[in-house]
C-alpha cells in the first residue's frame, strides 16, 4: 500500500519579529548607559558652575575634558541645556516631562498617605503602557534585567561545568506578598521602604552615589546579594519571586493588549521556546500569563517563526500540538488511517 | 550639622515620607552640596541633606523645581519669597570666638557673603564689625562655609531643633 | 557590533568615581591660593574626643610628594570653648592593614590658639597623622588621615562591582553559544 507522503514543511518567509530581541538588548544597554551618563553630566555641570578648572586635580580635569568633548556634539550651553535630562528609571524629568515608576507613586502614597497629583500624573504614561504591553518594563527598560540576564547565563554555564547543582522552584505569588508587605511597612515606618528592595531604584541611586558622591551605598550590597540568590538558589529568582515592581506590573498588565502568541500551524513542537524562557513560562503550551515580560527570547529562537506578537485580551490557550511536529503528524496519520479503514 | 535642602517640608517625618530617594535634587544642584547617607543614616538613609561647613547652599532653588513629589517645595528664585518660605535653619554666632566679638580682628566675611544682605546678617558697627544674625536668615550656611576661623564660631542650627541650650551660646561648638 | 558593545560596557564598569573639590559661592570662585586668606583650599576634619573639640586642617588640600605643607590643629574644650594651651606632639605612620612604624614629626607649642606643624613627604601614599597631648592629666591621642599624591578612589565595593561586571560580560560574550545549548539540554532532560 502506497502511503501518502506527508508534504514537507512549507518554505517560510522568515519574519522580522525575531529581531526584536536585538532591539531589546539595545534599549537595555541604552538605558543603562544613560543611567551612568546622567550623573556624569551632572558632575560635569558642577565643575562648569565652579569656573575653577585650574583647581581640579589632573584626573578631574581629564574627566572634564572628556565630558566637554561628548557634550559639545549636542549643546553649546551645557550648563543650562544639560538640565533637560535628569533622574533615573525611578523618577526622571525629560525635557520638562516628569516620568515616574508606578511603584514609586504607590510607595510614596503608602508612606505619606497623601496625594500629590502632579506626582501621580507622572506615572500615568508608564501605567498606560503597562496596561497595554504588560510587564514590558521588566524586559525592555529595567537596568537590573541587563545584569540579571547576564547573571542567568553565567549560572547556566556554571551548572554546565558542574560547579552549581540544583535549582529551587518557589511560588511565583511570593512577590505579590513582598509588594503588599513592602507597602504596609512603608505606611508603618513613614518612609518609602519599597525603594530599598527594588533593583532599578537601587541601581539608579547607586550609580549616582558612585559617580558623583564617590562611593557605593548599602543598596549595592543588597543587589549583589540578589545576584548570589539568582546564582545559587533560583535562576532569575529575584525577578520571578521577589520583585515588588514586577508584581505590580504583572497585576497592571494582566489583560494586556499586546501579547505573544503561538501560531500552531507553524509550530514543530521542538520545545526550544520552553527551554529558553527565563521565567520558566511554557510558550509551547500557550501559557504566557501576566508574568511574561515581552523579552522575545522565545520568538527569536523559534526555528519556524511560530511565535509572534498579537493583539488579544487573553492568551489563546490549549491549541494543542504544533502542526509541524511529530505528535500532530502522528495523530493525523492515525486519523487518516482510521478514515481509510472505515471508508473501505 | 545636617540641614535639609531649601523648601523641604517643615515636618521632617512628612519629608521622609514624601522623599522617594530619586536623587534629582542632588543631580541639579550646581555646587553639589546635597549629599546622601551612603551606608548609614538609619531611617533617613537615602534622603538628601546638606552640610554647610563642607559645601553650603547657594539658594538657586533648582532642587525644589525638580523634586517630583513636592518633598522639596517649589519656591521662586526671589529674595522675598526665599526669606519667607525657606527654613533650613538659622545661623548662630559664638561671641567668645568670633574675631571681632573678642576684639582680635576685623573680618566681615559672613556678612559680606550673605546672599540676603542686611536681612540675613548685619553688622553692629561700620558695616563690617561684629556680625549680628537677623530674622531673615534662612540657614543656607554660606557664612559657615566662608568663615575663616578654624573652629567656626558661626554655625547653622537646623530648623526642628526647637530650643537652643543657653550654654551653647557661649561655647565654640554645638551639641548637634 | 559585539566587540563595540563589549568595549562600551567595559569602559562604563571601569569609570572610577570622582568627587568635585572645586569651591565656589554663588557661582563665583571663592578660592584663594594664599594660605592665610579666608578660604584657602584645605582639607578639614573635625572631631570630638573626651572634653575636647578638635579641628585639623591640611594646607594645601591635596599635597603632592615633595611639596611643603602644613597642619593646623585647633583644640578647645566643649564646655566653655577654652582653647588648649599646652603642647601637641605630631607623629605619622603608614595607613596600611598591618601595624607600621610611627615616626615623630614634631612637638608644637600653641601659637595664637593654633598648633602648626609643617611637613614634607617624599613618597605618595595614605598616611595617618596622630596628634597627642595631655590635658588635665588625661592623655589624648587622635588619628587623622592624610593622603599624599593623587587621591585614590577605588574602595572594596568598587573593586567587587568592577570584577562582577567583567565576569558577567566576559562569560556572556565568550560562552554565548555554549550557554544556549546548555539551556536547551537542561530543560529537555527527562
Amino acid at each position: 500500500m502506497h502511503e501518502p507522503k506527508l508534504t514537507a514543511a512549507p518554505t517560510l518567509r522568515r519574519s522580522l519579529w525575531r529581531h526584536l530581541n536585538k532591539l531589546r538588548w539595545l534599549t537595555l544597554i541604552i538605558v543603562f548607559t544613560m543611567l551612568a551618563l546622567i550623573p556624569s553630566i551632572s558632575l560635569y555641570q558642577t565643575y562648569l558652575a565652579a569656573h575653577a578648572y585650574d583647581l581640579l586635580t589632573p584626573s578631574q580635569q581629564q574627566f572634564y575634558d572628556i565630558m566637554a568633548l561628548l557634550t559639545s556634539w549636542f549643546t553649546q550651553h551645557p550648563l543650562k541645556e544639560l538640565d533637560a535630562i535628569k533622574g533615573n528609571t525611578w523618577s526622571a524629568t525629560l525635557f520638562g516631562l516628569q516620568l515616574s515608576d508606578p511603584l514609586a507613586v504607590l510607595g510614596q502614597l503608602a508612606a505619606s498617605l497623601q496625594l500629590y497629583w502632579p506626582f501621580l500624573l507622572s506615572a500615568l504614561i508608564p501605567v498606560l503602557l503597562t496596561i497595554i504591553f504588560g510587564r514590558f518594563f521588566c524586559g525592555w527598560i529595567c537596568p537590573a534585567t541587563l545584569i540579571y540576564e547576564m547573571n542567568s547565563s553565567l549560572s547556566v554555564w556554571l551548572r554546565h561545568l558542574g560547579l552549581i547543582s540544583g535549582e529551587q522552584r518557589l511560588d511565583r505569588r511570593l512577590k505579590y506578598l513582598v509588594l503588599i508587605v513592602g507597602l504596609a511597612l512603608s505606611t508603618a515606618f513613614g518612609s518609602v521602604m519599597v525603594a530599598l528592595i527594588y533593583p532599578p531604584a537601587i541601581i539608579g541611586r547607586e550609580l549616582y552615589y558612585a559617580i558623583a558622591l564617590g562611593g557605593f551605598g548599602s543598596g549595592t550590597i543588597f543587589f549583589i546579594l540578589t545576584l548570589l540568590f539568582d546564582l545559587l538558589v533560583a535562576r532569575r529568582g529575584f525577578c520571578r519571586y521577589l520583585c515588588p515592581g514586577g508584581a505590580l506590573y504583572a497585576l497592571l498588565g494582566r489583560y494586556r493588549l499586546f501579547r505573544i502568541q503561538r501560531r500552531v500551524e507553524q509550530c514543530n513542537d521542538c520545545g526550544k521556546c520552553n527551554a529558553i524562557c527565563e521565567f520558566s513560562l511554557q510558550p509551547m503550551r500557550d501559557d504566557f500569563g501576566q508574568e511574561c515580560n515581552n523579552c522575545t527570547a522565545c520568538i527569536a529562537i523559534c526555528p519556524t517563526d511560530a511565535l509572534h506578537f498579537s493583539i488579544r485580551i487573553r492568551d489563546q490557550a490549549g491549541q494543542g500540538d504544533g502542526y509541524l511536529g511529530p505528535k500532530y503528524r502522528q495523530s493525523r496519520r492515525e486519523a487518516d488511517q482510521l478514515k481509510k479503514e472505515s471508508g473501505l | 550639622m545636617q540641614l535639609r535642602p531649601p523648601g523641604a517640608l517643615r515636618d521632617d517625618h512628612a519629608f521622609m515620607a514624601a522623599c522617594i530617594s530619586c536623587g534629582l535634587c542632588a543631580e541639579v544642584c550646581p555646587p553639589k552640596c546635597i549629599q546622601f547617607h551612603l551606608r548609614d543614616g538609619g531611617s533617613s538613609a537615602n534622603t538628601p541633606y546638606i552640610v554647610p561647613e563642607e559645601k553650603s547652599c547657594i539658594l538657586c532653588m533648582k532642587c525644589g523645581e525638580v523634586c517630583p513629589t513636592n518633598a522639596l517645595e517649589k519656591i521662586a528664585y526671589k529674595k522675598e519669597e526665599i526669606i519667607k518660605q525657606v527654613n533650613m535653619g538659622i545661623a548662630q554666632i559664638d561671641r567668645l570666638t568670633c574675631y571681632p566679638w573678642v576684639n582680635t580682628g576685623i573680618c566681615g566675611a559672613c556678612g559680606n557673603i550673605c546672599p540676603l544682605g542686611k536681612q540675613g546678617i548685619r553688622f553692629e558697627f561700620a558695616g563690617i564689625y561684629r556680625p549680628l544674625v537677623q530674622d531673615g536668615c534662612v540657614g543656607c550656611g554660606q557664612c559657615v562655609e566662608v568663615c575663616p576661623h578654624p573652629s567656626l564660631p558661626i554655625r547653622v542650627v537646623a530648623s526642628g531643633m526647637q530650643s537652643i541650650a543657653p550654654h551653647t551660646l557661649k561655647s565654640g561648638s554645638l551639641p548637634f | 557590533m559585539k566587540k563595540t558593545v563589549f568595549i562600551l560596557i567595559l569602559l562604563q564598569s571601569l569609570a572610577l568615581p570622582m568627587i568635585a573639590s572645586a569651591h565656589h559661592v554663588m557661582g563665583r570662585p571663592s578660592y584663594s591660593l594664599n594660605e592665610d586668606s579666608n578660604t584657602p583650599p584645605s582639607m578639614q576634619v573635625e572631631t570630638r574626643i573626651g572634653d575636647y573639640f578638635v579641628t585639623y586642617m591640611i594646607f594645601p588640600a591635596f599635597p603632592r610628594p615633595g611639596q611643603v605643607g602644613r597642619i593646623n590643629l585647633y583644640a578647645s574644650t566643649i564646655d566653655n570653648g577654652q582653647p588648649f594651651q599646652g603642647t601637641v606632639r605630631f607623629s605619622v605612620r603608614d595607613d596600611s592593614w598591618f601595624q607600621s612604624k610611627e615616626e615623630i614629626i614634631g612637638d608644637q607649642p600653641v601659637d595664637d590658639n593654633v598648633f602648626r606643624q609643617g611637613f614634607v613627604f617624599s613618597k605618595e601614599g595614605d598616611y595617618i597623622i596622630s596628634a597627642s597631648f595631655n590635658a588635665n592629666g588625661q592623655p589624648y591621642h587622635i588619628d587623622f588621615p592624610l593622603r599624599i599624591g593623587q587621591p585614590s578612589r577605588v574602595g572594596v565595593i568598587g573593586v567587587a562591582v568592577t570584577l562582577i561586571f567583567v565576569l558577567l560580560i566576559g562569560v556572556n560574550i565568550a560562552q554565548r553559544r555554549r550557554v544556549n545549548r546548555a539551556k536547551m539540554r537542561q530543560t529537555q532532560r527527562p
